[in-house]
């Protein structure tokens, strides 16, 4: 299966924080018997393990499964009160399709009020109070197929566009998971030189509860997260983000060892695989942040594929740059060496 | 259960000075218990002794208070919040000193009467009549909590600190009605919740349960033109799906409702949009423990008159011990 | 029931081509005469077989509101305006398909990340917004999207139970009732018509009225429902469930009251049940027709669809079939009042 083929299956999958079953179960579909395990954790994160003839050490990359939604938190008549599971820009909600995942599957709408009603007043962005999504039921009806706590979907398609790009909801972060399962696939037919544990964490957009618990579960010598980063489109330039199609980005600071940095780079440019830089001066906003400070600490790198639209239903990648993050990763469970903890850096 | 809540309300324990509240829960679990230890930051952590899974139930001893940062050159008292300390709830209320020194709080004059003084604005007068006389009675770092008596309005009781009092009085009673427990099951009385969620996080590490419920309060939207919510005072215990700081894990919170709906126990479930509890540093402990939330529904958290209803905390300590039985494979 | 495909189909008001090639379809063979004019309208005639038959024109709308491409930066991304009234709030992060071969693309918003509080709380200007076609280039772009194109919401019409959700409903639920009356013998010399334009200004049906001129006319519209949550107790209505929207007054017409009081006893007799529509909001078809030349006296009955204007609304089946019933009984006597 190509890139394009399993990240279509991933985008379309249902897995808001807190409720990941429905990716993981995508997820497993897509590696069981192909690699050699395929565990769920205690927490609900998968685990995907490739071990090697005779492996230097255990290298983990996580790459979170869950997506941004909405939860129902009220029933308020005919119509449904939801609150948030993740950041949200309440803004592009109005007028989206969702589909409430109740006693059963309903389509609806995030509700708007027409022009014709708003005319003369100046329209405000609704509160999280005042939002509200309509399944069109009767009062009624609603509360017998809806409860709290029932989780709320962007009702989106998988949308190629032209070029190399494609379109769909929960690219932030499907299209690493993409990425994570292609390097599985791979790392299994063409074998590697550490235990690679590829762990789908769950809760990273509200709590890092995966990269917390699988982390310190796993216990690596090397760990990794995979992510997304801002892409560049209209009103937001190379000051802000970074094109689409011109490779990975690796991280570097604090956040990031730069053992581990320096051979990234060092791959990519031997391997002529195109890549971009990202500065980071504190924390990455990425389970990266969560894997350095668990137990004893650990060496941790972060690639991540540039998109547009982030936390929007039209999230927007270039499929080639998840291949060329598959290429990378692939080539450094092949040949790093490993990181000498020494007291003195010989500076 | 009414003694208790009142004994406990009235009891003095801001956040890092909960002694005199785990003496009193002490004093009532230890005949009930197998064991019980207090861990280096001072959680109580009562045991009872089962064969099956451990299970953690969590509470927390603390309250929101003042602690004294400044005794100014006519005696008054500046401060600091220990924990979530509104100003919209202080102006001229009374406070108490772990001594029973009771204070004022006051305020510098508004240039803006319509707006709400912020904290650095706010002193408390101990009636000192000079600065000498103020540092007889305080000290500079010492702590103060809300002054207010209980009451009991019948079905409904209002006091201070019922959170998370009122989730400790819940753990206790639980603890007293369940006899040979299927379980393995540690009652923990946690410190420093109001700051940061601190003893939970040290005692969940000791202890590495296999599934943890944590109970506390939670707000309502039951009251005139109040937030838009459907918790309400009297519909049951309420059982968490998420709040600010985590989402509640779906196995835990399944099996509350089912055993809620089977044992006839009336329940609400619950959304937060605001706040959150011990359960968040729970369920990130190791590996991780699949974690749940019961919250006795109360009006006006954080204020010295909290008000929730007696057949919401039954039901919660109903629907707590229920759990308790359940085999876990 | 021909909604789903009417509404599925493109056709933004300017652009109505393949609207009306369906209903031309399904007219043919079935109408007496079939003609368009200068503007793209269609007329369907079917006559009553009688000397002194009144001529009663029936009007729906076959243009939806969409968005037209304005412009194509260096970048490849597109520039573009609505068509008809569409708030730019319906707009961000909306799937879109643009020209006759229904390119794929999305209209952009800026991650969250990258945007400052007073951003969060308005809406952008039209000025703000782009398409992404995932073009990379002016030229790469050039080749599959011309200046002039027409983009319409990406939604596919979807059925649940007795629900429906789909773009357009205002006013393909028109369309589709009128190709519902075929096949109905009614004592009149009915026209149907299906106008262009409405969304931009009601043009087609100022043409058409001066065209046609008829003894009487009826528009069939999909009209905005009101019963959406609100604060205070002002009414929520017209709402869905609840029947055929009658209209009293609305921006553009006050109604005939002869064929008012007709629709209302038509509904009472045959048990329909009905509602009228909020007065002074909106305008339809009617509200140029009845101005043609001497004027016409005219009618508006509309099905109940929530946010119409936006990427899908929301309507229910048996508001339909109700509005289909009260149309036919009405029409059944409706010379009485002309």
């Amino acid at each position: 299966m190509n890139i394009k083929e399993i990240l279509e299956k991933l985008s379309n999958a249902y897995g808001a924080s807190g409720y990941e079953s429905g990716a993981a179960e995508e997820v497993t579909s897509l590696l069981k018997d192909k690699i050699d395990d395929v565990i769920r954790d205690k927490m609900g994160s998968v685990i995907g393990v490739v071990r090697a003839k005779n492996p230097r050490g255990k290298v983990m990359i996580a790459t979170h499964l869950d997506e941004l939604a909405l939860v129902v938190k009220g029933i308020d008549g005919r119509f449904i009160r939801v609150s948030w599971i993740g950041g949200w820009d309440r803004r592009v909600l109005i007028g989206q399709e969702v589909v409430v995942m109740g006693r059963k599957r309903l389509m609806g709408v995030v509700g708007s009020v027409p022009p014709h009603y708003t005319r003369d007043k100046k329209e405000d962005v609704p509160s999280w109070e005042e939002l509200f999504v309509d399944v069109g039921l009767d009062e009624k009806e609603l509360k017998k197929l809806v409860s709290i706590g029932d989780p709320v979907y962007m009702a989106r398609r998988f949308t190629p566009l032209s070029g190399d790009y494609a379109s769909g909801k929960a690219l932030d972060n499907r299209a690493s998971c993409a990425m994570l399962v292609s390097l599985l696939l791979q790392a299994k037919e063409e074998g590697i030189n550490w235990d690679l544990y590829g762990v789908f964490t769950v809760q990273e957009e509200e709590t890092g509860l995966g990269a917390f618990t699988s982390t310190y579960h796993i216990n690596p010598d090397i760990g990794f997260a995979v992510d997304v980063t801002q892409g560049t489109s209209f009103g937001v330039g190379e000051d802000l983000a970074f094109p689409l199609g011109k490779g990975p980005v690796i991280a570097t600071g604090p956040n990031i060892h730069p053992r581990i940095f320096d051979a990234l780079k060092k791959i990519a440019e031997d391997k002529e695989i195109p890549y971009q830089i990202e500065p980071v001066p504190g924390l990455t906003g990425t389970d990266a942040a969560i894997i350095q400070i668990v137990r004893e600490g650990i060496p941790t790198g972060l690639v991540s594929i540039p998109l547009r639209y982030m936390h929007t239903p039209v999230e927007t990648v270039n499929l080639k740059d998840i291949d060329r993050t598959v290429r990378l990763l692939l080539y450094f469970l092949k040949e790093f060496e490993g990181i000498r903890m020494e007291v003195e850096s010989g500076a | 259960m009414k003694d208790l809540i009142k004994k406990l309300s009235e009891a003095f324990g801001p956040s890092g000075n909960e002694d005199e509240v785990r003496n009193i829960i002490k004093k009532e679990v230890k005949p009930y218990a197998d064991s019980v230890k207090v861990d280096k930051l001072g959680n109580l952590i009562v045991r009872k002794k089962g064969k099956g899974k451990k299970l953690m139930f969590a509470a927390h001893m603390d309250e929101i208070g003042f602690i004294v940062s400044y005794i100014d050159k006519k005696g008054f008292l500046r401060f600091s919040n220990v924990g979530g300390l509104f100003p919209i709830n202080l102006l001229h209320q009374r406070v108490m000193f772990k001594n029973g020194l009771v204070g004022v709080v006051g305020e510098e004059k508004r240039k803006d009467l319509k707006a709400v003084s912020p904290l650095d604005k706010l002193y408390i007068d101990i009636g000192a009549k000079s600065k000498e006389d103020a540092e007889k009675k305080v000290g500079v770092g010492e702590m103060a909590v809300f002054s207010r008596e209980f009451r009991d309005l019948c079905d409904r009781v209002v006091g201070k600190a019922m959170d998370d009092r009122i989730g400790c009085v819940v753990l206790i009673e639980a603890l007293k009605r369940i006899k040979n427990p299927v379980n393995d099951l540690y009652f923990v009385f946690t410190v420093q919740e109001e700051v940061g969620l601190r003893g939970a996080r040290t005692s969940a590490f000791g202890i590495e349960p296999d599934y943890a419920i944590a109970v506390d309060v939670t707000g309502t939207g039951d009251t005139p033109e109040g937030w838009k919510s459907p918790l309400a005072l009297g519909k049951g215990v309420a059982i968490k799906v998420k709040d600010r700081g985590m989402i509640a894990s779906a196995y835990v919170r399944d099996r509350l409702v089912s055993i809620a709906k089977k044992k006839k126990i009336p329940y609400q479930l619950e959304v937060l949009e605001g706040g959150t509890t011990d359960g968040m540093v729970i369920e990130i402990t190791k590996s991780g423990v699949p974690t749940g939330v019961l919250s006795v529904p109360t009006r006006y958290i954080h204020s010295p008159s909290e008000l929730l209803d007696m057949g919401d905390v039954e039901a919660t300590v109903k629907l707590l011990v229920e759990f308790s039985k359940e085999r876990f494979n | 029931m021909e909604l789903e495909n009417l509404s599925n189909l493109p056709g933004v008001s300017g652009n109505e081509q393949r609207v009306r090639d369906f209903i031309y379809k399904k007219l043919k063979g079935k109408a007496k005469h079939i003609e368009t004019d200068a503007m793209g309208n269609l007329y369907a005639y079917f006559s009553s077989g009688r000397k002194n038959a009144k001529k009663v024109m029936l009007a729906a709308h076959m243009d939806e509101v969409g968005l037209m491409i304005t412009g194509i930066d260096s970048s490849g991304e597109l520039r573009f305006h609505p068509v008809g009234g569409i708030s730019t709030s319906v707009l961000l992060a909306k799937p879109v398909r643009i020209g006759n071969e229904g390119i794929p693309g999305v209209i952009e918003s800026k991650a969250i990340h990258l945007l400052k509080e007073e951003e969060l709380k308005q809406y952008p200007r039209i000025e703000q917004l782009r398409i992404d076609a995932g073009f990379s280039s002016k030229e790469e772009a050039e080749k599959k999207v011309k200046l002039g194109d027409y983009a319409y919401f990406d939604t596919t019409f979807k059925r649940e139970g007795d629900r429906f959700i789909g773009k357009a409903f205002d006013d393909r639920v028109g369309c589709s009732l009128l190709l519902d009356l075929i096949g109905e013998k009614f004592p009149l010399d009915l026209v149907l018509t299906f106008t262009v334009q409405e969304e931009v200004g009601l043009r087609g049906a100022r043409v058409a009225g001066y065209k046609i001129f008829p003894d009487a006319a009826i528009a069939v519209e999909g009209t905005a429902a009101g019963d959406f949550p609100i604060e205070k107790d002002t009414g929520a209505f017209p709402e869905l469930k609840k029947g055929p929207v009658l209209t009293v007054m609305d921006r553009s017409i006050i109604v005939d009251k002869k064929l008012f009081n007709h629709f209302v006893k038509t509904a009472e007799r045959e048990k329909i049940p009905y509602q009228f529509k909020r007065p002074n909001i909106g305008g339809t078809d009617a509200g140029r027709i009845h101005l043609s030349k001497t004027g016409v006296p005219s009618m508006v009955i509309a099905v109940p669809i929530r946010y119409i204007h936006a990427p899908a609304g929301i309507m229910r089946g048996i508001d339909y079939r109700n509005t289909l019933k009260l149309l036919k009984e009405a029409l059944k006597n409706i010379e009485e009042v002309i």
